[in-house]
């Protein structure tokens, strides 16, 4: 095996799980993120050479990317419904979320964009600097749409909530 | 809901994630070298395409108006005849044939731009010797790359095969020895001479020279015409 797979191989043993969860987190449904990791893999790998200084920000730069080629297929297209998000009320929707597979429905609700916005912000922890910077946009438009979707998270979470759209896989 | 409060349940929900699949660096590992693979596979192919392509672009390009000078001479080095061993194929061809008509043309017609190509001898399909192949040989590839190259010199593709004259049946330079004569032919008066051999750069070109009023009724290697 040579030296650069030697090195591909290391990187994906050690960080694959987490990765796997991030990808998990911005996958439309659970199943995808198995194959959504492997295709940033499969990505990184060919362009190992570049990117082998960092390469856990370029896979994680991949998967958004990724995912939100994925959500913007026409079959996966966001259906509007009739009516518009609650409004955040004073209750704190999320005291309550213990019913995961409801938090990750309401996560599938969100845009793609919206949606990586909120998992490297809340999840992965990044400033909106270096969100922006691995988004490939301003940090403007990294806090606009963490906000959005944070509040779209707030109405799907809300106790008399209606979905955000169907089928959980819009963009 | 604030940012910490979503902090919490995402990395609950990020736990619930499966564990990545055993092997799966292998797997990826093997596939990009497959996607390489494949990759350098059409690379490989398109830089074949495009070698083929310059192997009969470039001589073609080298043959400008502006390069004149640099092109072998029929009339400098007249006795030097080059045998192919093998008729050359049709890239290899077309060199020849570029060389030849340029080399005639540095020599013999260096200020003339109303030249013309057409195909009366050769379209009679004599062969000429070991090396030229018959005229009619020549593919429409092989017909717009000479005139593609002839277009430098102003000269027109008239039929499918190679005899130049000049309309005006006016030369600068008069003499051009031929070194070894494989066939020829008359009419009317004219001669045509095909593959002049004139060392390295002529092959299966047909000339149309004129004979001199008192010029032998046939021709034979080493004659000299005057080219009138």
């Amino acid at each position: 095996m040579k030296g650069g797979d030697q090195a591909f191989t290391a990187f994906v043993d050690a960080r694959s799980a987490s990765l796997l969860r991030f990808a998990y987190l911005l996958a439309p449904e659970p199943t995808a993120a198995q194959d959504l990791l492997q295709t940033a893999l499969l990505r990184t790998y060919l362009r190992w050479g570049r990117v082998r200084d960092n390469p856990d920000a370029y896979v994680r730069r991949v998967l958004v990317t990724v995912a939100a080629d994925e959500r913007r297929r026409p079959w996966r297209r966001e259906v509007a419904t009739a009516q518009l998000p609650e409004q955040a009320s004073s209750n704190d929707p999320t005291a309550g979320i213990d019913d995961l597979d409801e938090l990750r429905r309401a996560l599938a609700g969100l845009p793609a964009r919206q949606r990586a916005a909120v998992v490297l912000r809340y999840h992965e922890g990044l400033s909106a600097a270096q969100t922006a910077d691995l988004l490939g946009c301003s940090e403007g438009t990294v806090r606009s749409q963490a906000t959005r979707g944070l509040d779209k998270l707030r109405a799907a979470l809300a106790p008399d909530s209606q979905e955000i759209g169907t089928g959980g896989d819009h963009d | 809901m604030t940012d910490h409060d979503l902090h919490d349940p995402l990395r609950r929900l990020a736990e619930t994630a499966p564990a990545p699949a055993p092997g799966l660096a292998g797997d990826i590992v093997e596939r990009g070298r497959t996607t390489r693979r494949r990759r350098l596979g059409a690379v490989a192919v398109a830089a074949a395409a495009a070698a083929a392509a310059l192997a009969v672009v470039v001589p073609l390009l080298g043959s400008s108006g502006a390069d004149r000078s640099a092109e072998p001479s029929v009339a400098t080095d007249p006795t030097t005849p080059t045998e192919p061993a093998h008729p050359p194929g049709p890239s290899a061809r077309m060199q020849v044939v570029a060389a030849a008509v340029r080399a005639h043309l540095n020599q013999n017609y260096p200020s003339y731009d109303d030249l013309w190509v057409r195909d009366s001898v050769c379209d009679r399909s004599e062969t000429v010797g070991p090396g030229p192949v018959p005229c009619a040989d020549l593919t429409e590839q092989e017909k717009t790359d000479l005139e593609r190259l002839l277009q430098a010199y102003t000269i027109k593709w008239v039929g499918s095969v190679r005899e130049i004259w000049s309309p005006t049946g006016q030369l600068n330079r008069p003499f051009v020895k031929i070194s070894e004569l494989e066939a020829v032919s008359t009419d009317g008066g004219s001669v045509f001479v095909y593959a002049l051999r004139g060392g390295r750069d002529c092959a299966g070109v047909s000339y149309q020279v004129r004979l001199l009023p008192d010029g032998p009724p046939t021709v034979s290697p080493g004659d000299q015409f005057l080219i009138c």
